[in-house]
């Protein structure tokens, strides 16, 4: 069945092993939907010409504009300082948020290796997900390792979108996802995923 | 915040120049190694036998009167404190001359 993420008004988790459309999807489903975002690309995934692209050479103050815009906004960091970015980044949409509330989704992809590298960018996606939602920034978190993830990120999400995994079935059926039931429902479909809602699981769906 | 870009914020803009004004060229013929003005002073006035009479002078001989004339043309008129204790120094650690009694077949 064809049908796009509802994010709606919470955190999201993103998860899936490499190459099984995660970071498609959710492109493609922020795509049509009327908020701002900013789509923190570490690995500078292509993105459709409706993102608009912005760099560290850019000023701050001209991303959180097109934010407040509705804009989307494929940030691509630098790879040496790509988490001193995140951090600033994370810094300054509150910043923002104090001055005027903002109504956004910010995509951290990879976002295992927030905490794998840096405790700063690790400790500003925390804050996201235990305050962002009164600052009108929701979290999408996009790995393939949520093992790895900090764990916050993962209690914190209400929505969870499940693409193929393999190795970390186990540790998904110690959280209690029903990983087997999900396994089932998207053996045998490419770039297939099942969400899963509040301890409802449907599914499974295509984006495209 | 300010109109940098964000990788200004985070690393910190570069610092401007700041243009130093140029050290003062040295005075002609000298090269990069300069003597101290005192060094070059001129030896004092007059005659060396007019300094053995010197009232610094305080075993009369010709190497005070030399001393004495060498640091009247640095310092000028020796009426300085730091002169006096300094000769003062002197004449008190001077060796002082023992002739010892002569005793034959000792």
């Amino acid at each position: 069945m064809i049908k796009l993420i509802n994010f709606e008004n919470q955190h999201t988790t993103v998860l899936g092993t490499t190459q099984t459309g995660k970071t498609t999807a959710v492109m493609k489903s922020l795509e049509k939907q009327d908020k701002g975002v900013l789509f923190f690309n570490p690995q500078q995934i292509p993105m459709p010409k409706t993102y608009v692209k912005a760099t560290g050479e850019n000023n701050v103050e001209q991303i959180i504009r097109a934010i407040r815009s509705g804009k989307k906004v494929n940030f691509v960091p630098d790879r040496d300082i790509r988490w001193k970015q995140f951090t600033y980044l994370v810094n300054a949409l509150y910043k923002a948020s104090e001055r005027a509330k903002l109504d956004m989704y910010f995509v951290g992809d990879e976002i295992h290796l927030a905490r794998m590298h840096d405790r700063e960018a690790n400790n500003a996606a925390i804050e996201i997900a235990t305050t962002g939602l009164t600052w009108g920034i929701k979290g999408i978190w996009i790995s393939q390792r949520p093992a790895e993830m900090e764990y916050t990120l993962l209690t914190q999400s209400t929505l969870f979108i499940f693409f193929t995994t393999e190795w970390e079935g186990q540790y998904l059926k110690q959280k209690g996802i029903p990983f087997a039931d999900i396994e089932k429902r998207i053996q045998d479909g490419q770039y297939s995923f099942c969400t899963y809602h509040r301890k409802v699981l449907d599914g499974p769906f295509r984006v495209m | 915040m300010s109109g940098d870009s964000i990788n200004d914020e985070i690393m910190g803009a570069p610092e401007e120049e700041i243009t130093q004004p140029m050290p003062e060229a040295p005075a002609a013929g000298g090269g990069g190694f300069r003597l101290p003005d005192w060094v070059k002073a001129q030896t004092g006035p007059g005659p060396l036998e007019q300094y053995v009479d010197h009232a610094l002078n305080f075993n009369k001989s010709k190497a005070l009167a030399r001393i004495i004339r060498g640091m009247t043309g640095i310092i000028g008129e020796m009426n300085y404190a730091i002169v006096d204790i300094a000769m003062g120094v002197l004449e008190f650690v001077k060796p002082q001359k023992q002739t010892l009694p002569y005793h034959p077949g000792s």
